[in-house]
């Protein structure tokens, strides 16, 4: 019978997860690697079925939007483990906390002494041009002066091998639960591993996040909680269903509330209940109809003045957006040793920002060796990756950097990790990443590991489920 | 609980319900053709007519036949009443409320769903329906069972008993109907009446219970009063409507559906039943049905708006 074989499986121009360089098994991942090593192909094989059964029982699926129609896909996981040492991960969660407690004084500077404008550390301009300025926030303070409550940072590895921030998530960072799933159907599958590795349990998330959103309330003996979703057909649905039954609070839809004397109420059949604490998953500007978006329907009238007025709390606080934006992320290690007097315990990649004259001109004149990003979108839309895209593509590119340069930065391509994936009964390198989420309330808290993603076409950085990505489940290994 | 989500589970709990019974309609139907050896029209046309859905298959066929039939009633996605619609909606529904639900039920929902949108593009032989439709009997009740085992006695649980219990009591009485058109077919003094209402005993799992519970020589009027009246079987009307009480009751002590559902009960207790005047019989059932329904506009109104 024959078996999967590591002596054919090389690492190519990135640093791999499993090999080094010189394309020997590394020790860390030694233990699962020998034992997947013992499997044949069939085994395997039975084991991916295995797998495939269980995320379509679980109902595991995401949606995708092509041509405005929906369509649901089942969640695509790659049953090798993507693995980091329990010793590595220590540090990267340190590095991670710090970053956030520095984005989280941040924001509240921002909205309220503004004293990282004031010693210019950053040009007050540059943030009250980002688009997800709400000048509606101004003065708000939200409880333990923390707003983005919620955060998913996206992490690369370089070809050394260091763990590098590429952005910061602070809106309504989504992926948690398939990182949650992942690890239910990996336990159902490969059960001896389980017994035998020390690999670190990612299930205290939704606990953690329930205490973060039960720490917010004004209420403490027993307050309602909730989260906030557009509805079934929203693309993160699975997600909102999946944290609301993890965590035992109400799913809500906006037309389940309403507000009175500036109080949020939730529309029961016993009558008006009060709610407290609000998970929010729809975006800040289709929050409150009454104060953004006006043609909102999947928003709350008054729901911002209730916040502000303490009667409610918010996570991620609106506003908390304008730190998600790939500009100000450029500033994170000058805001690390403004607020918190510390050097970063974790790099970025470095950016160069398209507003200064001399740093667009670089970018213009090296289109074609960088990745250029606009600076306030997500999932991976609008990003031009030099090094493949076409003259005409880059042209279009730089007209659009030269109308709104503050819309626009550019990094060097980092040439992600790589990791064995299973394509075609063999393993081959994949491009990954990593979202880690981290929680800040009362207390701060980050996943042990987080989600793997993973870009399933050979040579592809694109990890995103919605352009073809696929899933690993990260293994936090101790000893 | 939230008015929306409640109308949900409460909707999504009627139509796999409805998607059980539907399946059990058909079953008997069929052992009842096997063993009578019955035309397809004393067969299949009471089926249609109880749910008001004779003159729409009619439309799309000429002649009773029973894989035409069973075809609409399984897989068409125009007749309100298939299983398609109702396992489809079952689903829709549970997706939003899939937060309330227990895992492992959503697990046997999901199972439940995944064989049946295989079956559809599978050849439908006779066999394979009579697989399909004894696997949604299975797959509904796994979910129930799941649910009865690892929800909290709470509201939730509540409107899901009460979506359950109204939408089976809806569908005995739609049962009892069929089988009186049926019998309104056949000549007088035909000889295996009774054995199609064994039958009908059969399709609901009921006849050994029904043994237990009567203790005398088989009679049709016996077994209507069984259906009807008795309050130990999970299946008769009576028991089904004292489960609604309770539900309602649990969700909120002080309302007037309660007023409601002792008038039906009272109706049915009080019926007597006279096997020699099948219409007033099928008047009677039409007149609980009727009576049903405003329970259900009631459940709308005082929940769910």
């Amino acid at each position: 019978m024959p078996k999967i074989s590591w002596n054919s499986y090389r690492a190519v121009n990135a640093f791999d997860e499993y090999v080094s360089s010189e394309n020997k098994l590394r020790v860390e991942t030694k233990k699962i690697s020998n034992f997947i090593g013992r499997y044949s192909t069939k085994r395997l094989q039975t084991t991916v079925k295995n797998s495939e059964n269980a995320i379509s029982q679980r109902g595991i699926t995401f949606r995708v939007y092509s041509e405005d129609k929906p369509a649901d896909h089942y969640w695509p996981l790659d049953i090798i483990p993507r693995i980091i040492t329990k010793k590595n991960w220590t540090k990267i969660s340190k590095g991670l906390i710090q970053r956030v407690k520095a984005l989280n004084l941040f924001i509240n500077d921002v909205y309220n002494e503004q004293r990282i404008f004031k010693e210019k550390i950053i040009p007050k301009k540059i943030i009250f041009d980002s688009g997800n300025f709400r000048k509606e926030c101004l003065g708000v303070k939200p409880p333990f002066k923390v707003w983005a409550n919620i955060c998913g940072s996206d992490l690369v590895r370089d070809i050394n091998g260091e763990f590098l921030v590429l952005e910061d998530n602070l809106r309504v960072p989504s992926g948690v639960s398939y990182m949650l799933e992942n690890r239910m159907v990996m336990k159902s599958v490969f059960p001896e591993i389980f017994a035998k590795q020390k690999i670190s349990p990612v299930d205290e998330y939704c606990s953690k996040l329930y205490s973060c959103m039960r720490s917010l309330s004004k209420n403490k003996k027993k307050p309602n909680l909730a989260i906030l979703t557009p509805g079934v057909y929203n693309s993160a649905y699975f997600e909102h269903v999946y944290l609301a039954q993890q965590m035992g609070v109400e799913l809500v839809e906006g037309s389940d509330l309403f507000v009175e004397k500036d109080k949020v109420y939730m529309k029961t059949v016993g009558g008006k209940e009060q709610l407290h604490s609000l998970y929010r998953r729809i975006d800040d500007l289709f929050l409150d109809p009454k104060v953004f978006y006006k043609k909102s329907l999947i928003g709350v009238p008054g729901i911002l003045k209730a916040w502000k007025k303490g009667n409610i709390s918010i996570l991620n606080a609106p506003g908390s957006g304008v730190a998600d934006d790939k500009v100000v992320y450029s500033y994170v290690p000058k805001m690390i040793k403004f607020y918190l007097n510390e050097e970063p315990l974790i790099n970025q990649v470095e950016t160069f920002l398209c507003h200064e004259k001399k740093q667009r001109d670089y970018v213009i004149k090296n289109i074609s060796k960088l990745v250029v990003k606009p600076a306030n979108e997500s999932g991976g839309y609008g990003i031009l990756m030099g090094p493949t895209a076409s003259t005409k593509e880059k042209n279009n590119y730089i007209k659009n950097i030269k109308k709104n340069p503050r819309n626009y930065v550019a990094q060097p391509l980092v040439n992600l990790s790589t990791s064995p994936t299973l394509i075609n009964n063999q393993l081959e390198p994949r491009h990954i990443d990593l979202r880690p989420f981290i929680l800040s309330g009362a207390n701060n808290y980050v996943t042990q590991g987080g989600l793997t993603r993973v870009a399933l076409k050979k040579g592809s950085m694109i990890v995103n489920s919605s352009q073809g990505g696929g899933s690993k489940d990260t293994w936090i290994l101790d000893g | 609980m939230l008015s929306r989500r409640a109308k949900l589970l409460y909707w999504m709990s009627r139509y796999l319900e409805r998607s059980n019974f539907t399946s059990r309609l058909l079953i008997t139907t069929n052992e009842l053709q096997l063993d009578l050896t019955l035309n397809d029209e004393i067969s299949w046309k009471p089926l249609l007519t109880v749910v008001d859905l004779n003159k729409d298959y009619l439309k799309l066929n000429k002649k009773y036949s029973e894989q035409k039939v069973i075809d609409y009633f399984i897989y068409n996605k125009n007749n309100s009443s298939s299983i398609f619609n109702s396992l489809s909606r079952s689903k829709e529904n549970s997706l939003v409320v899939r937060d309330i639900l227990p895992e492992q039920s959503i697990i046997k929902l999901n199972e439940l769903l995944i064989k049946f949108n295989k079956s559809i593009n599978k050849k439908n032989s006779k066999k394979n329906n009579l697989k399909l439709l004894n696997s949604i009997i299975l797959g509904s009740q796994n979910f129930m069972y799941s649910t009865d085992l690892e929800m909290q006695r709470n509201i939730d649980y509540q409107f899901l008993r009460l979506g359950r219990f109204l939408e089976r009591t809806d569908m005995m009485i739609r049962i009892l109907q069929s089988q009186v058109l049926r019998s309104k077919q056949h000549k007088k003094g035909y000889e295996y009446l009774t054995l199609e209402w064994i039958n009908i005993l059969k399709s609901i799992s009921a006849f050994q219970a029904y043994r237990q519970y009567s203790q005398q020589d088989i009679s049709i009027s016996d077994i209507i009063n069984f259906f009807l009246k008795t309050d130990t079987f999970p299946r008769s009307i009576n028991w089904n409507l004292n489960q609604i009480e309770r539900a309602t009751y649990r969700i909120s002590k002080k309302n007037d559906l309660l007023k409601n559902i002792k008038e039906i009960k009272v109706g049915i207790n009080k019926y007597k039943i006279k096997t020699d005047e099948l219409d007033s019989f099928l008047f009677f059932l039409e007149k609980m049905l009727k009576k049903l329904d405003d329970l259900n506009d009631k459940i709308q109104k005082n929940y769910f708006s």
